[in-house]
């Protein structure tokens, strides 16, 4: 896509003007505050339905309808608007926009809409404008800040969205398999204390239970199940009731109730530990909001979506910034990780202890009830029942429990350590167990134990199954995780490849002369992404760490043509510069030159700049014609830019002297010649004195480029000679003589020696005398370019085998071995 | 012009990797549309976590 031609009506500080690049690159020139930025603007807008300079940080007091117009048009906004006719897939078709209905395109003839707009959507990630204020973005960024604006520029906000919603979904499937864990830990205990177990095993419950049937005649079991248990067995005439305990239940209950009061002091060191954790978690608040507010966030960022509004209050937010907010948040909370890792792991330590001290204990009780016992204090186990309950339900979620002050009023200590249980609940069933524990049968005792063993066994089942089905789920939620942020990386490594060769051979372009060897490295650490360049062979470091200022803004523009060849893949051919060579020197600006002409000669450059000589060289150098200079000479609220397409500079002159304003016309040529001489000069590597203060003037590059450029002529002719090529010989003694008129005509050699020809006197000239002056000059001018591609002449050297030193254009028509 | 975007690229080799693992037999599918819509729901992937490994076999592998 290619602007043919542009009319731009109230947007920022242009009132109406109508531009006519027909496909090609154009310069906006002038002084600061006549309106070149609104050229940019404005194309800007058309392109993506949104001005780059109001969006983005520290704008949020701006908006498009209240700003992007111009300030007198803000309640007319039906007439601000932005058309051109484009050149798209070689058709021509007109595109309009309005502020006033900024997401609406206006296509003619409709048909092509759709083709206009699939070529806008590229346009929509902004990847077509650079600005100064910009260009350092990529550079000196932080890694982080850095990797969003690229994820941001490779649309790829919504693929941190899903890893976020994959990583959440990991954590809780992590934290909900422990739980499972804990509670098929519990379910294994209750089968090893019913059947007397040592260590539990399916194939030790089995041997057991058919231990059990045998005693009550049965035949064993291959395996194990509720149903199987009892099956073919003879009903037990006095079989216990469902509620009561078998002999060897109450007493391993008692063993384990007794290791656990044993375990005292690891839970209370657990529990200790705990609490300091909380203590900090509760004083921090970053940290707080990670506990607290974690799922909320990761939450609301899995919600977002391009409306920009809160799902919980319906807030409409500017464009990004709700997400941004929230992607803060959510960073600030990650710096809790550890701390919450690790309070997960101590708390379901403390809830699988206590819960197998609330089971043990139930048990017990419900075995005094079996045995009428009445050595307990309803209210003193009432209390230690809802301080065990308490406990439980803080370590599922310990931190909002602290943070409501709602822990447990007893320490993990006092509820192990709890007097009542040895003398009121132990003691009291071991002397019963050793009187009453005779009188049940072996049967009996067989039977009762298989009746709980079949309720027993499905809770280990169900608990066996809950874990499993947990397990998996925790193991597909890691590797989904692994698996996408694999396949993330894998694809953003092999675009970061791609752009950082092209920014290395872009760069090497720009400074050949000194960094021939730079290479960079672009590369995707988690969230970060990490850029480093070469520095002079000796390390990779940050390129904003030893670089100059003028070399990171190279940088800056190197690597927004790599992102943008990537981006755009040559659908838009539009590209903005908006004022972005400032720290780049002459000589290397002329790389930049190159560089636009060697690998974007197919792009349609739209350049801004307030430097009058950046302009002229983007036109000395091929990369703008003469036509497409548009200087911006003015600017009045009222009126906008005042501007002239930057006249030739010969018919600038002819009108000076139709008036007879002999003194402004010399003045033009002795301007321009100065730095045009200046220019060629550099180009022909021509010998001027040193001057200490760095100030040389015509009467210095003149007769240098001359004297330069007669020797280059007579060394080229020398070789033509000695490689018999006549022909080109011939060409060259023509041009000899025609240039030795010429330089005759300019007086230049005669400016040492007589000061009454010399340039100084122009002034003084008659317009008759002067005449003659100014078409010697016209021609001396047009010595030095090419007449095909219109580019001055240069001296290069060449590579390759043999070192060649070589006069030549930018087409090859001009090529003279000087060697 | 139609070219697949990078996060197409990253969901294209993300599913390549679900289809290679047994752990997601019968669910790679789902787990393919799921990262290619635009909200993506919690208990929703929970959900599709949880399936059991024939239990989508129709709409999957």
């Amino acid at each position: 896509m290619k602007i043919l031609n542009l009319e731009i009506k109230n947007i920022r500080g242009i009132k109406n003007i109508k531009i006519q690049p027909d496909g090609k690159s154009i310069v906006v020139f002038g002084p600061n505050g006549v309106g070149k930025s609104a050229i940019v603007d404005a194309v800007d807008f058309l392109l993506s339905g949104q001005i780059s300079r109001l969006i983005g940080e520290g704008t949020k007091c701006l908006s498009l309808k209240e700003h992007g117009c111009h300030v007198d048009s803000r309640n007319d906004l039906k007439n601000t608007v932005v058309t051109a006719t484009v050149e798209v897939d070689s058709k021509k078709i007109v595109i309009e926009r309005s502020i006033n209905k900024p997401s609406s395109l206006k296509v003619k003839p409709e048909e092509n809409k759709a083709l206009v707009e699939s070529y806008l959507q590229v346009a929509a990630l902004g990847q077509h404008i650079l600005s100064r204020r910009e260009i350092l973005k990529y550079i000196t960024a932080e890694a982080g800040k850095r990797a969003k604006e690229i994820m941001s520029l490779l649309d790829l906000m919504d693929i941190e969205n899903t890893r976020s919603t994959f990583v959440t979904v990991k954590n809780e499937a992590e934290t909900s398999f422990k739980h499972a864990e804990s509670n098929f830990d519990v379910a294994k205990s209750e089968v090893s204390n019913l059947l007397s177990l040592t260590s539990f095993s399916e194939k030790g419950a089995l041997d057991k239970v058919s231990e059990l049937r045998e005693v009550l005649c049965g035949l064993k079991i291959a395996e194990l199940s509720p149903e199987k248990i009892k099956e073919n067995l003879k009903p037990y005439p006095f079989s216990a009731k469902e509620e009561t305990l078998t002999k060897d239940q109450i007493e391993n209950t008692v063993k384990e109730i007794r290791i656990l009061v044993q375990e005292k002091d690891e839970v209370t060191k657990k529990e200790s530990e705990l609490k300091t954790l909380l203590e900090v978690v509760k004083k921090e608040a970053k940290i707080k909001q990670y506990s607290l507010y974690k799922k909320l966030f990761e939450a609301g960022i899995s919600l977002v979506d391009k409306s920009n509004v809160c799902p919980l209050c319906g807030r409409k937010w500017e464009e990004g910034d709700f997400k941004t907010y929230l992607d803060g948040k959510k960073k600030e909370t990650d710096i809790a990780k550890e701390k919450q890792e690790k309070i997960d792991e101590l708390s379901i330590y403390i809830k699988k202890k206590v819960d197998l001290f609330k089971n043990d204990l139930a048990n017990l009780v419900k075995s005094h009830r079996q045995f009428k016992l009445k050595t307990t204090d309803d209210k003193e186990l009432e209390e230690c029942n809802f301080l065990l309950d308490s406990w439980s339900d803080s370590m599922d979620k310990p931190i909002e429990t602290f943070e409501v002050d709602n822990w447990p009023s007893s320490s993990l200590a006092d509820v192990f350590g709890v007097s009542f249980l040895e003398s009121k609940v132990l003691v009291p069933l071991d002397d019963t167990l050793k009187k009453e524990g005779q009188q049940l049968s072996n049967q009996q005792d067989a039977w009762d134990t298989l009746t709980k063993m079949e309720d027993n066994w499905k809770r280990y089942k169900d608990a066996l199954v809950a874990k499993e089905e947990s397990g998996l789920v925790k193991n597909r939620a890691a590797s989904v995780l692994t698996y996408f942020e694999k396949a993330r990386d894998e694809v953003l490594e092999s675009i970061y490849d791609a752009v950082k060769d092209n920014f290395d051979e872009y760069y090497r372009t720009i400074h050949s002369e000194d960094e021939q060897k730079f290479v960079s490295k672009i590369s995707h650490v988690k969230a970060e992404l990490i850029f480093e360049v070469d520095f002079f062979e000796r390390g990779m470091f940050p390129p904003h760490a030893l670089h100059s200022e003028g070399h990171q803004d190279s940088m800056g523009l190197c690597l927004f043509f790599a992102l943008n060849k990537y981006l755009t893949k040559d659908a838009i051919k539009i590209v903005i510069l908006d004022d972005v060579v400032m720290s780049i020197d002459r000589s290397h600006r002329r790389a930049v030159c190159q560089l636009l002409k060697k690998f974007f000669p197919d792009k349609q450059l739209i350049i801004t700049t307030h430097d009058t000589a950046w302009a002229k060289q983007l036109r000395t150098e091929g990369v703008v014609t003469q036509k497409n200079m548009i200087h911006f000479v003015n600017w009045n609220i009222d009126t906008g830019p005042i501007f002239e397409l930057d006249k030739d500079l010969w018919d600038r002159i002819k009108e000076d002297l139709d008036k007879n304003d002999v003194p402004s016309a010399a003045h033009k040529l002795r301007r321009n010649a100065e730095c045009f001489f200046e220019n060629i000069c550099d180009f022909l590597n021509a010998k001027i004195s040193y001057k200490g203060h760095h100030q040389w003037e015509l009467g210095e590059y003149a007769p240098a480029v001359i004297s330069a450029y007669k020797e280059y002529l007579k060394k080229a002719k020398s070789n033509f000679q000695k490689m018999k090529q006549q022909a080109k010989l011939d060409k060259l003694s023509k041009l000899e003589s025609k240039a030795n008129d010429i330089i005759a005509r300019s007086q230049i050699e005669q400016w040492i020696i007589n000061e009454n020809v010399h340039y100084n006197k122009w002034a003084d000239f008659s317009k008759e005398d002067f005449k003659p002056v100014v078409e010697a000059f016209k021609e001396l001018f047009a010595l030095f370019s090419c007449t095909t591609c219109g580019n001055t002449i240069e001296l290069t050297h060449s590579k390759g085998k043999e070192l060649k030193t070589i006069i030549s254009c930018g087409c090859g028509e001009i090529f003279w071995n000087i060697q | 012009m139609m070219q697949k975007s990078v996060s197409d690229l990253i969901f294209d080799k993300f599913t390549e990797s679900l289809i290679r693992d047994d752990l997601f037999n019968g669910i790679s599918a789902v787990l393919d549309a799921f990262v290619r819509v635009e909200k993506h729901g919690k208990i929703e992937l929970q959900n599709i976590l949880k399936k059991k490994q024939n239990e989508n076999s129709k709409s999957g592998n």
